[in-house]
C-alpha cells in the first residue's frame, strides 16, 4: 500500500517536470539593453531599443571601427509603452528580456512637451530594474544615441551610463528623478547626454554628458545648465561627490581636484522675506598652479583659498540667480530646506512655491581647503616669474 | 513530539518577520509618510503587549489549546463558536497568505506559468511536514530559516547603505502627527497579533511555564527589523514611491548595486522568504487541522491535514487579484479580526479564567 502511494506520488511529480510554463534558455532571449524615446511628428510616441547581438562581441576587440556591432537597434512608434514593446518584440527572433537595460534616453522635443505620460511603467513594470540611468538627449532625438558606436563598449547605452557614473549621478538616476517628482520644495533634474563631434574619429562614436536639464512639476523640461554651472547645481542639491574645479584668480589659473564635496544649507522665514544660506565645502589637491603664489606657505595660501572661496561663492550665487529668474524652478531643493527646518510654516508655502522661490534671498559661502598641494611645493625653477 | 521555548521563539520570529517587512512597510508609509518608523514602533509596543495577554491565557491553560479552554471557560456551545470562529479566521488568513504567496512568485519569477501550479506545491510542502513531524518538524525547520532570514536582512540592510538618501527622514512628526502615527502603527501591530496562534500552540511546548522571554523577543526582533526596513525604505525611495510600492523592501533589495558586481540579490532574499511564509503557513495548516479535529471531536487529528490543506488550496484560489488579497489586510483584519480576535477575546478569556480560577473544572496556574 505504501509504495503505490509512493508511486503515485512519484507519478504526479513528472507531471511538474513536464509542465515548465516559464522554462526560457538563456539563448532564447534578446537582451534588452537601452531605450530611446521620442515624439515622432504626428505626436505619437516613438520606442528605440538596442538589443544585444551576442555574435557581434567578439568583434568588439578586433580593433576600433572595424567589424560589425554588437548590437541592433530598433525602432517603433504606438501609443503606449508597452504597446512600443509588443511592436518591437514582432521585429525580433526571441523574447525580449528587459532585465538588463541600463539606462534610457528621452529625446529633447518629448521632454520638452513633457514625460508624465511615460513615467509610470518605469516603477510598474517588474520586469525592469528600478537602477536604471535617465537621460535627456541634448538637441536631438534618443535613436541618435543608440546607433552611437563606441570602441569602448558595445552598447552605448552602457557607456552612457559608465560616463555619467564619472562625472555625476550614475545609474540611480531615475531613482533620484522619481524621488523629486511629486515632493512640493524641489523640482526634478536629470543629466543631458549630447552627440557633439569635435573631429573625425569621435562621429558616431564619442558621447558627451555635460549639462543637466532641468524639469517643471508637470515634469516638461524647461531649460538646461551645462557645464560648471550643472555641478554646481548638484553641489548645491548636495549629490555631487568630486569635481575639478579650474579658477581664474586674476594672475593666472588654478585647479584643484575637490573631493568630500558637502552642503549645508540653513533657512529662516523673516514675515514674507524668504532667506537661506548655502555653505558649501570641500578639501581639496592643487593639480595645477600657473600663478606665481607659492602655495607652499601658508602665509601665501590662505589668501589664495580666501580668494578661491569668494570667486566660487560668487560663481555659484550666479547659477541659482540663473535658476531663479530664468527658469524659476527650485531644482536645488531649497524648498525641501524649508520643510525640513520650518515644518509647520512650509504648510502655508508648499503650493505656491513655484511663486515664491524667485524671490527667495540666497546667499552662498564657500569652503575649500587646499589639503595637498600636488606632488611639488613650490613651483619647479624656470616656470614662473619667482622660480 | 513537543517543541522546545527556544524552537517556539524560532518559529515565531519567522512568521513574524515574513509578513511586517513584506506587507506592512508601505501601508504605514501611505498613512504615516517618513514617520512610519515611529508608527511601526509603536506597534510593536501593541504586539509586545496583546502577546503578553496571549502568554497570561496560556499559562493559565497550559495543557490545552484555544478550542479546549474557550469550551471549559464559557460551556460547551459558546465556547465551541468561539472555537470555530478562531479556526474560521486562521482559515481565511491562511487562504489570503498563499495566494499573496503564489502572486508574488507568479509576478516575479514565472510570469506564464498557472498560479494554482504554484498554490499547489506550497499547499503539498506544508502537509509533507505536517504529515512527517508536525509540528515538532515545522519548529526543526524554522530553527534553520529563522537565523537565515535574519541573517539575509541585515545583509541587504548594509549593502543598502549607500543608497541612502538620510534628509528624506525629516521632519520628523510634523508632516504627519499623533493621529497619522498613530493609525499607521495599527498595520502592523495587528500583523503581529498573529502571535495568537501560540494559543493553539501550549499543550505541544515543553516548558510552557516560561513562555514570556521568547515569545515577547520574537515581537521584538521582528517589529525592530520592520523599524529598520521602514527607516531604509523612506532613505531609499522617499515617502512617494515607498507608500506605492507593493512589495518596499523586495523593491530595495532589487535596487542593490554594491561596488558593481554584488547585484539582483532579489533572487537569493525571495528563496529565504518563501522560507518564511513556508513555516508560517505550516503552522497555520497545523492549527487548523488540528483545532478542526478538536471541534468535530475527531480523536486522530492527522487525517484532518489534508482535508484542511485542500479547503486552503481552494479558498486561496477564489479571489480575483492581488489587490483584493492586500484589501482583506485592510477590510477584514485590521477593522474586525484585529480589535475582537487579538485584543477583545484574549482580554475577556483573561479575566473569565481569572474569575474562575476557584472552579475545579479549570486548571490552576502554579
Amino acid at each position: 500500500m505504501k509504495r503505490i502511494g509512493a508511486l503515485m506520488v512519484l507519478l504526479l511529480v513528472t507531471l511538474f517536470i513536464a509542465g515548465c510554463w516559464d522554462r526560457n534558455e538563456i539563448n532564447d532571449y534578446a537582451f534588452w539593453i537601452g531605450t530611446a524615446l521620442d515624439v515622432s511628428e504626428n505626436g505619437k510616441i516613438e520606442k528605440t531599443a538596442q538589443i544585444a547581438v551576442p555574435a557581434g562581441f567578439k568583434s568588439s576587440g578586433e580593433g576600433a571601427g572595424g567589424g560589425q556591432r554588437g548590437n541592433i537597434v530598433i525602432s517603433a512608434s504606438g501609443s503606449s509603452i508597452v504597446d512600443l514593446e509588443q511592436q518591437v518584440q514582432d521585429k525580433l527572433p526571441r523574447k525580449i528580456f528587459l532585465g538588463h537595460r541600463r539606462s534610457i534616453f528621452i529625446g529633447e522635443k518629448l521632454a520638452r512637451q513633457g514625460i508624465v505620460k511615460i513615467m509610470d511603467q518605469f516603477t510598474r513594470n517588474t520586469d525592469t530594474r528600478m537602477r536604471t540611468d535617465i537621460f535627456v538627449v541634448n538637441n536631438g532625438e534618443g535613436r541618435d544615441l543608440l546607433n552611437i558606436n563606441s570602441p569602448f563598449n558595445p552598447f552605448s547605452a552602457i557607456v552612457a551610463v559608465d560616463q555619467d557614473r564619472f562625472c555625476r549621478l550614475g545609474d540611480t538616476a531615475l531613482r533620484d528623478v522619481l524621488l523629486d517628482v511629486g515632493r512640493d520644495g524641489i523640482r526634478p533634474s536629470m543629466p543631458m547626454v549630447e552627440i557633439a563631434p569635435k573631429n573625425k574619429q569621435e562621429k558616431n562614436e564619442i558621447i558627451e554628458v555635460k549639462s543637466v536639464a532641468i524639469f517643471n512639476k508637470h515634469l516638461q523640461m524647461v531649460g538646461e545648465v551645462s557645464g560648471r554651472e550643472s555641478l554646481e547645481l548638484f553641489w548645491v542639491k548636495g549629490v555631487l561627490k568630486n569635481e575639478f574645479l579650474t579658477e581664474e584668480t586674476g594672475e593666472g589659473t588654478v585647479s584643484l581636484y575637490e573631493s568630500s564635496l558637502k552642503k549645508s544649507v540653513r533657512t529662516e522665514i523673516k514675515g514674507n522675506r524668504l532667506k537661506a544660506y548655502v555653505k558649501l565645502e570641500g578639501t581639496g589637491r592643487v593639480l595645477e598652479n600657473n600663478t606665481d603664489i607659492d602655495i607652499s606657505v601658508s602665509s601665501e595660501r590662505i589668501p589664495l583659498e580666501r580668494k578661491l572661496n569668494a570667486i566660487k561663492a560668487k560663481q555659484v550665487a550666479a547659477t541659482i540667480k540663473k535658476l531663479q529668474q530664468q527658469y524659476g524652478q527650485d531644482a536645488f531643493g531649497i524648498g525641501e530646506e524649508f520643510h525640513r527646518e520650518h515644518p509647520y510654516q512650509w504648510k502655508k508655502l508648499r503650493n505656491r512655491w513655484d511663486e515664491l522661490f524667485p524671490k527667495v534671498e540666497i546667499s552662498v559661502t564657500v569652503k575649500l581647503k587646499i589639503q595637498n598641494t600636488g606632488g611639488i611645493g613650490k613651483r619647479v625653477p624656470g616656470i614662473g616669474e619667482r622660480g | 513530539m513537543k517543541i522546545s521555548r527556544w524552537q517556539l521563539f524560532w518559529m515565531f520570529l519567522t512568521l513574524e518577520i515574513s509578513m511586517s517587512v513584506w506587507l506592512t512597510v508601505s501601508p504605514t508609509i501611505a498613512i504615516a509618510k517618513q514617520d512610519a518608523w515611529i508608527s511601526l514602533a509603536i506597534s510593536g509596543v501593541i504586539g509586545l503587549f496583546v502577546t503578553l495577554i496571549f502568554i497570561l491565557v496560556c499559562r493559565r491553560h497550559a495543557s490545552q489549546t484555544l478550542v479546549e479552554f474557550a469550551q471549559s471557560l464559557f460551556g460547551k456551545w459558546i465556547g465551541r463558536l468561539i472555537g470555530a470562529s478562531y479556526i474560521l479566521m486562521w482559515f481565511s488568513v491562511s487562504a489570503d497568505i498563499l495566494r499573496i504567496f503564489s502572486l508574488f512568485i507568479k509576478q516575479y519569477l514565472f510570469h506564464d506559468t498557472p498560479l494554482w501550479v504554484i498554490a499547489f506545491l506550497m499547499i503539498a510542502a506544508m502537509a509533507y511536514i505536517n504529515y512527517a513531524g508536525s509540528v515538532e518538524a515545522i519548529a526543526r525547520f524554522s530553527e534553520l530559516a529563522g537565523p537565515l532570514l535574519l541573517i539575509g536582512i541585515v545583509i541587504t540592510f548594509g549593502l543598502n547603505l549607500s543608497n541612502l538618501h538620510p534628509s528624506l527622514i525629516l521632519p520628523v512628526y510634523a508632516d504627519s502627527g499623533a493621529f497619522s502615527i498613530l493609525k499607521g502603527s495599527f498595520v502592523n501591530a495587528s500583523f503581529l497579533g498573529e502571535s495568537m496562534m501560540i494559543m493553539m500552540l501550549t499543550p505541544f511546548i515543553a516548558d510552557s511555564k516560561q513562555l514570556l522571554k521568547p515569545a515577547l523577543l520574537a515581537i521584538c526582533i521582528p517589529s525592530a527589523v520592520a523599524v529598520v526596513t521602514s527607516v531604509m525604505v523612506i532613505m531609499t525611495f522617499g515617502t512617494n514611491i515607498g507608500s506605492t510600492l507593493v512589495f518596499p523592501y523586495f523593491s530595495m533589495v532589487r535596487f542593490i548595486n554594491y561596488l558593481e558586481f554584488i547585484q539582483n540579490m532579489d533572487v537569493w532574499v525571495m528563496f529565504i522568504w518563501i522560507f518564511s511564509v513556508f513555516v508560517k503557513l505550516a503552522s497555520y495548516l497545523f492549527i487548523n487541522s488540528h483545532g478542526t479535529a478538536q471541534l468535530l471531536g475527531i480523536k486522530n487529528g492527522r487525517i484532518m491535514i489534508g482535508i484542511v490543506a485542500a479547503i486552503i488550496f481552494a479558498l486561496s484560489l477564489v479571489p480575483a487579484n492581488k489587490i483584493g488579497m492586500l484589501d482583506y489586510a485592510k477590510l477584514v483584519w485590521i477593522p474586525y479580526i484585529f480589535p475582537i480576535f487579538i485584543v477583545g477575546l484574549p482580554i475577556i478569556f483573561l479575566i473569565v479564567s481569572l474569575i474562575k480560577t476557584n472552579d475545579p473544572h479549570v486548571k490552576k496556574a502554579t
